[in-house]
């Protein structure tokens, strides 16, 4: 074999093979990134680059956003827009999203000069041990223009990857036809109804199947991210005070189960730093919702009905009922040694 | 810029490589050179453009100093004067934050920091120009051309991460005029080597990467069999992340019909420590020993002076790797490792092959936890669970099969995510033990449809992966 003949062949082989992936990756769009038409509402998308795609469209039909983990995703808009007059808020709930996302975002938004009067921004307990994404999760890399990254090697990535796994999965999905987890883009929130249903007809028989709940946790979480999140915590504080944008700080309520992962004194800790920052309304801990296993789809994540109560709270809504150990407001600088 | 990345791949090399050509064709030797050495500082400077003076400083003060030796070779202060040179500007970037942060700890003194970032390939660049030099003092060299010696320093292939070329071996090439002609042979050759090499550093080292990091991230929750297996990953992380970026490195020197010494040879075959060091990262094991151990007096001195010798050569060696106590208690361990085996094999004691590789194999494994280790006590964590049998736990989906080792009193837990390393680390082992390396590969290399096919998956396996783009570790040294 002449040594042109070996070149050729070892460059067709690389070429038809990227571009039977190319093929692939385009059409089924496994991630949401080329805004293929197959089962866009089915399948899991990279909810930090549609999002960011669709505000930069639409950023001028609303003026207040909901920062947080895909565990605010499933509380409405209007909730807030009840308590806080002419506002129209956009549900930004992004999956597993921590500081370092929440920052990105409103520095991104306020350099596009989107109109934000009110950022309601609810931190997760875990985020103590997070900070920023691992470039190889696809699910959930930032938009390139939100990350300052170049958007011909985003795309190219996303293009070029290999994603047997993903691509499998949605076209299994796409052959089916039900829709697990709706997303309404036009609000940012998402739903389990399947699940929200179960919940509802038998809670007792839900819960008793639902694994998360019963699994026996050993605490692993420890506050690892301790100067990264204090810094970026206290930059978007100072941003939302130089912008004139009325910021809402509160904590998730985690399910017992899921408090059982955070240290103790690394918990506090956390505690205590955001309190450094910014006054807060505390929802985690062991309180009669967090120990209720009615209130969770899993372990995870919160019903809708958690949200309304954490709202009710903030705003002072006495028409709710919320359990009394729920929520407490932690002025700022009021948390002092343990 | 990376190897493993889409501008070199697609951008930069091709381009370097057929205006390269191009010049040679044209009879332009001087021109193409000119062209050569600019194209490696551009690369060189993709990092950080302000790197790029400390590096021309180097290269002007090394060939002019070289030169005084040239004219009159009896001249040791100047010999001195230039190495001093050469290590003030390596210590003053590598070494002064550490100095000090130890002198603040004796003392109890506040001496700023400078926190200074390293410039890249300074350990790799400084001690090939040391070797330069020497040798011009000892009148091995004759008169070499000062483009020659730019492009023996700065050749983008080896100019990050090494080899560590030798000037004997890496300047006549330069100056054959033959090897400035296309060659169809050495570019198969190149682009086949090239392949091998991103495939390993893409697809193997950075597999195990997110594990091995994973793991000494969390070095304090590590259970007995996450620690091994995070300390596994680092092993085969480290081996195949290096090997792979030295084959990168052979098959683009390659592609210009320049051929760089070999780096590894399957170390983790070694049976004894001083087997693995004739196996690991040979270039700078050559240079330890030629400028370091045999100055010293190498093994003519007795036995006492030998052991020492062995134990300040890696002690330095170690601290040659990075500024930290980590990098020279590694280098303290290897060293003592060496005097052992001396001493062992100065009583004719023997060892059953597989114990003698299992033996030497862990040491390398355990080691390693040093050399990884971002702190001192992340080691000990690491070590610590590694030999502790309180706290084992096997992911939950093995319960049912082995339910029995809980009466040993295994638990187990949720999730874990070492889950993969299950069966990365078995097929690792496999890999290092059992198959050719890249150089026996390539010995055997021929033209045909198999090893077409087999490079053409092996580079588009490569490049599908370069979407997990990560540095290669030994940039950091």
């Amino acid at each position: 074999m002449s040594s042109r003949r070996w070149i050729i062949t070892v460059f067709s082989i690389f070429f038809i093979s990227m571009s039977l992936l190319a093929t692939v990756n385009y059409t089924v769009d496994p991630f949401g990134i080329f805004g293929s038409n197959i089962s866009q509402n089915k399948y899991q998308i990279n909810d930090r680059f549609v999002k960011a795609s669709y505000i930069e469209e639409y950023h001028n039909e609303y003026n207040a956003y909901m920062f947080g983990s895909s565990r605010i995703g499933v509380v409405e808009p209007k909730l807030l827009e009840k308590y806080i007059p002419n506002t129209k808020f956009y549900n930004f709930t992004v999956s597993s999203a921590n500081l370092h996302d929440y920052l990105l975002h409103l520095k991104y938004f306020i350099s596009k000069k989107y109109e934000i009067k009110v950022l309601y921004l609810q931190l997760d307990i875990d985020n103590m041990n997070d900070y920023n994404q691992d470039s190889t999760d696809y699910l959930n890399q930032l938009h390139p223009r939100v990350s300052g990254d170049s958007v011909a090697l985003f795309y190219a990535r996303y293009l070029f990857g290999f994603f047997p796994l993903n691509i499998r999965k949605k076209i299994e999905v796409s052959l089916s036809n039900e829709i697990k987890k709706p997303y309404n883009m036009k609000t940012g929130v998402w739903r389990l109804p399947k699940y929200e249903k179960a919940l509802t007809e038998d809670a007792k028989s839900y819960i008793e199947n639902e694994k998360s709940f019963h699994f026996k946790n050993r605490r692993v979480v420890f506050y690892t991210k301790k100067e990264e999140d204090k810094k970026a915590l206290k930059e978007m504080v100072e941003l939302c005070s130089e912008q004139g944008i009325k910021l809402y700080v509160f904590t998730t309520p985690h399910n017992q189960n899921m408090m059982d992962t955070f240290v103790l004194e690394d918990y506090r800790e956390y505690l205590k730093d955001i309190s450094e920052v910014t006054s807060f309304y505390d929802f985690s801990g062991y309180n009669s919702v967090t120990t209720n296993n009615e209130n969770y789809y899993e372990m995870s994540h919160y019903r809708p009905h958690v949200g309304e109560w954490v709202a009710a709270r903030i705003f002072n809504d006495k028409n709710i009922e919320i359990p009394k150990d729920f929520g407490k407001l932690i002025e700022r600088g009021s948390l002092h040694g343990n | 810029m990376l190897f493993n990345s889409y501008i070199f791949i697609f951008a930069f090399l091709p381009f370097t490589f057929i205006v390269y050509f191009y010049l040679n064709h044209k009879k332009a030797h001087n021109s193409s050179k000119i062209f050569l050495v600019a194209s490696s500082l551009f690369f060189y400077a993709w990092w950080n453009v302000i790197y790029l003076p400390i590096i021309l400083c180097s290269i002007l003060f090394n060939y002019t100093f070289s030169n005084f030796f040239l004219r009159d070779n009896s001249k040791k202060p100047l010999l001195f004067l230039g190495i001093l040179f050469n290590l003030s500007l390596l210590g003053f970037f590598k070494y002064y934050d550490f100095f000090v942060e130890n002198i603040n700890f004796i003392f109890s003194s506040h001496a700023e920091l400078l926190d200074l970032a390293l410039p890249l390939a300074i350990s790799f660049f400084t001690f090939q120009q040391i070797s330069y030099l020497v040798d011009s003092y000892r009148g091995e060299i004759k008169n070499q051309k000062f483009l020659d010696y730019a492009l023996f320093v700065t050749f983008f292939p080896q100019l990050i991460a090494g080899p560590i070329v030798h000037h004997k071996e890496m300047m006549p090439q330069f100056a054959d005029e033959n090897r400035q002609k296309r060659d169809f042979k050495n570019i198969t050759m190149g682009i086949f080597i090239f392949s091998l090499g991103l495939f390993k550093k893409v697809v193997i080292a950075d597999s195990f990467a997110v594990w091995a990091t994973h793991g000494f991230d969390i070095a304090e929750q590590l259970n007995l069999f996450a620690a091994w297996f995070t300390s596994l990953s680092y092993t085969f992380q480290l081996y195949f992340d290096f090997s792979g970026y030295t084959d990168m490195a052979i098959g683009v020197a390659l592609l210009f019909n320049i051929k760089l010494p070999i780096n590894f040879n399957s170390p983790y075959k070694a049976k004894d420590i001083q087997d693995f060091w004739r196996r690991w990262h040979m270039t700078l094991s050559r240079f330890l020993r030629d400028y370091i151990y045999i100055p010293l007096g190498g093994n003519r001195r007795g036995e006492l002076l030998t052991y020492t010798n062995l134990m300040l050569t890696f002690v330095l060696g170690g601290l040659w790797h990075g500024a930290g106590w980590t990098f020279l208690f590694w280098g303290f361990l290897h060293g003592l490792a060496l005097v052992i085996h001396r001493l062992w094999k100065s009583f004719g004691f023997r060892l059953y092959s597989w114990l003698a590789w299992f033996l030497t194999f862990n040491f390398i494994n355990i080691s390693w936890v040093f050399f990884r280790a971002k702190e001192w006590d992340d080691a000990i964590k690491v070590l610590g669970s590694m030999f502790s049998l309180d706290n084992m736990v096997l992911p939950k989906v093995l319960e049912s099969k082995l339910e029995f080792l809980s009466s040993y009193g295994v638990d187990f837990g949720f999730f874990y995510w070492y889950m993969e390393t299950i069966i990365w680390i078995p097929l690792a082992f496999l890999l290092v033990l059992f198959s050719k390396n890249s150089m026996e590969i390539l010995d055997g290399f021929t033209l045909n449809y198999r090893t077409a096919i087999f490079t053409g998956i092996l580079f588009t396996a490569g490049v599908v992966g370069l979407n997990r783009v990560s540095e290669f570790l030994y940039f950091n040294f």
